[in-house]
């Protein structure tokens, strides 16, 4: 063909040319060792950051303590037994509250999404609901239940359970037309649709679902502590800050950090181990 | 006297409620398919053929008219009729073998039996290799065999094509024809196609039904006396050549004279 103008073969295999910088690839991959580069920069820049400001005795001690005077508060506290049983105290009520709500939540939001009947019903009420801040909620739990152990719960409840069954609830909405429609076809009634390819359709969604929202959970717990109680993380850092032992302050923020990273490490080990299928690559 | 055909469809209309108003897309559709009869529907991109299969299938009502399954009519979806879509719709959480027990599972047949019709037809697809990988690591022209196997498992009395090849390349599409015109041969089935491929629908029926588009109609039902003897070689032979050019020239005219009709 002689068509092609010449001018266009003269520009255009530059442009083509130009080599893109490697690790700069949209959503490319890049090297292993790259990669744990950088995760281990992210930890140590923040790490030094904190090394050089309180060792240098720029800062207060009062503010920024000094790493060793943490990591010693962290063995006192724990040898003491406080640690292990605030973060116990943490743990069940986040795992009560959240289970309650996932028990509750995740069979709501897979009715929600199956039936416009139980839509109608729910999803408005469960939409206006998860707009008002479960914190603003404290004062009156308080007010109706106390300040005992199930109004912890309760708060914490009320944190996750509207996510908790509208998230699950849109997840069924996404499950494509065409695989119920092969369903039927196959012979399934509605009860097998629901159970056969509704609910294992979703499932890599509700795992995904459970674990953002324990994340919000988690933080709640800490919130309800820091109202009223005599255990918990939350409840160790309001007592450390009322004797202004900044270290203790760093020590209960850093373990619930910890502890966090390891539920969500949890939820996806559950998610490669109950549907290796939904696993990419 | 003629055998009683598997399947009627009954002066057959569909009216879809839109915003516009009603919408009328299938207008009066008269046809049947043979016992071990291979037919397929071609027709343009919006004529109403996937609305039919759905209706036969089960799964959309018509709004006048009838489907009769061996005499008897059609009320819902059911596993007497097989079905292949176009999209890709083995469940991913189920390996290729599970995908093809899915239907035995919920007709409740036992579980030897079970296993025996999973062997047999994934034999016939040729995937027993892959009976236990999941579908996201079969290519596409495998998938819509292990969608196939799976809906001729449950045996069905007719089996159901949604332009099952419309997602693939050239080459894969010519040896699924080629694999599905052998799987027809062997298992004596009936079905019921549909594509817009012309040379597709040659290769494969025994018939063929054209649709008009907008409302969607039957404007022709060409007989394909090509024997049941065919092979890759038939798509060269002149008797298939001049077919497909004749029932290309047709396709052409009608869509000529739906784009005059916007
Ligand atoms: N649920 C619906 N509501 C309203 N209109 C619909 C609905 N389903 C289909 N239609 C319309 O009916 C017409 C026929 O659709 P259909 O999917 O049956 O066409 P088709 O022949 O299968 O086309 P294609 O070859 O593109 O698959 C289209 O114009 C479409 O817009
Ligand atoms: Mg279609």
């Amino acid at each position: 063909m002689k068509t092609l103008e010449p001018k266009q073969t003269a520009t255009n295999p530059d442009r083509l040319q130009k080599p893109s910088p490697r690790i700069w690839k949209i959503r490319g991959e890049i090297p292993q060792s790259v990669y744990s580069s950088m995760v281990v920069t992210s930890i140590l820049l923040p790490l030094a950051a904190w090394f050089a400001l309180s060792y240098s005795g720029l800062v207060d001690p009062l503010f920024i303590p000094k790493p060793d005077a943490v990591a010693m508060a962290a063995v006192r506290m724990f040898q003491s037994g406080d640690l292990p049983k605030d973060a116990w105290a943490s743990l069940s009520r986040v795992g009560i509250g959240f289970c309650l709500s996932a028990l509750i939540g995740v069979p709501l939001g897979l009715l929600i999404g199956t039936f416009k009947v139980v839509e109608g019903l729910f999803e408005p009420i469960l939409g206006l609901f998860r707009y008002m801040p479960a914190a603003a909620f404290i004062p009156l739990i308080i007010l109706w239940i106390g300040l005992d152990e199930p109004a912890k719960i309760a708060i914490i409840f009320l944190g996750s359970f509207f996510y908790n069954t509208l998230m699950v609830s849109d997840a069924v909405k996404f499950v494509s037309a065409d695989l119920i429609k092969v369903g039927y076809t196959l012979g399934a009634s509605r009860r097998d649709i629901f159970f056969k390819v509704l609910f294992p359709a979703t499932l890599p969604n509700i795992i995904d679902t459970l674990r953002v929202n324990i994340a919000g959970a988690w933080n709640f717990v800490v919130v309800a502590e820091l109202v009223a109680a005599s255990s918990g993380l939350g409840y160790r850092i309001l007592t450390a800050q009322r004797f202004l032992r900044t270290d203790e302050i760093f020590v209960g923020i850093l373990v619930i950090g910890i502890i966090g990273l390891a539920i969500d490490f949890g939820f996806k080990l559950l998610f490669r181990l109950v549907v290796p299928w939904a696993v990419d690559k | 006297m003629e055998p009683r055909p598997a399947l009627e469809v009954n002066q057959l209309s569909k009216t879809f409620a839109t915003k516009n108003g009603p919408l009328l897309v299938l207008d009066a559709i008269d046809m049947h398919v043979n016992e071990n009869e291979f037919v397929c529907i071609v027709g343009s991109s919006g004529c109403g053929k996937s609305t039919l299969l759905n209706i036969v299938a089960g799964l959309d009502t018509a709004s006048q008219g009838e489907v009769l399954l061996r005499g008897r009519k059609i009320q819902g979806p059911g596993a007497d009729r097989g079905m292949v879509f176009q999209n890709y719709t083995l469940y991913p959480w189920l390996s290729v073998a599970g995908n093809v027990e899915f239907g035995l599972k919920v007709s409740k047949v036992p579980k030897a039996e079970r296993q025996e019709r999973v062997q047999h037809y994934l034999d016939i697809v040729g995937l027993t290799r892959f009976a236990n990988v999941f579908p996201k690591q079969l290519s596409g022209g495998m998938k819509q065999r292990a969608a196939i196997a799976r809906a001729m498992a449950n045996e069905p009395e007719i089996l159901l094509l949604d332009e099952p090849f419309g997602a693939l390349d050239c080459q894969t599409k010519e040896v699924l024809q080629e694999f599905l015109l052998d799987v027809a041969q062997k298992t004596h089935k009936t079905f019921l196609m549909i594509t817009h491929d012309v040379e597709e629908a040659i290769f494969l029926s025994e018939r063929i039904y054209v649709f008009s588009a907008r409302p969607g109609r039957i404007c022709r039902e060409i007989p394909i006396p090509l024997g049941s003897n065919r092979d890759r070689t038939s798509r060269r032979t002149s008797r298939f050549l001049e077919l497909r050019q004749d029932l290309t020239d047709l396709m052409h005219g009608e869509a000529l004279l739906t784009q005059e009709a916007l």
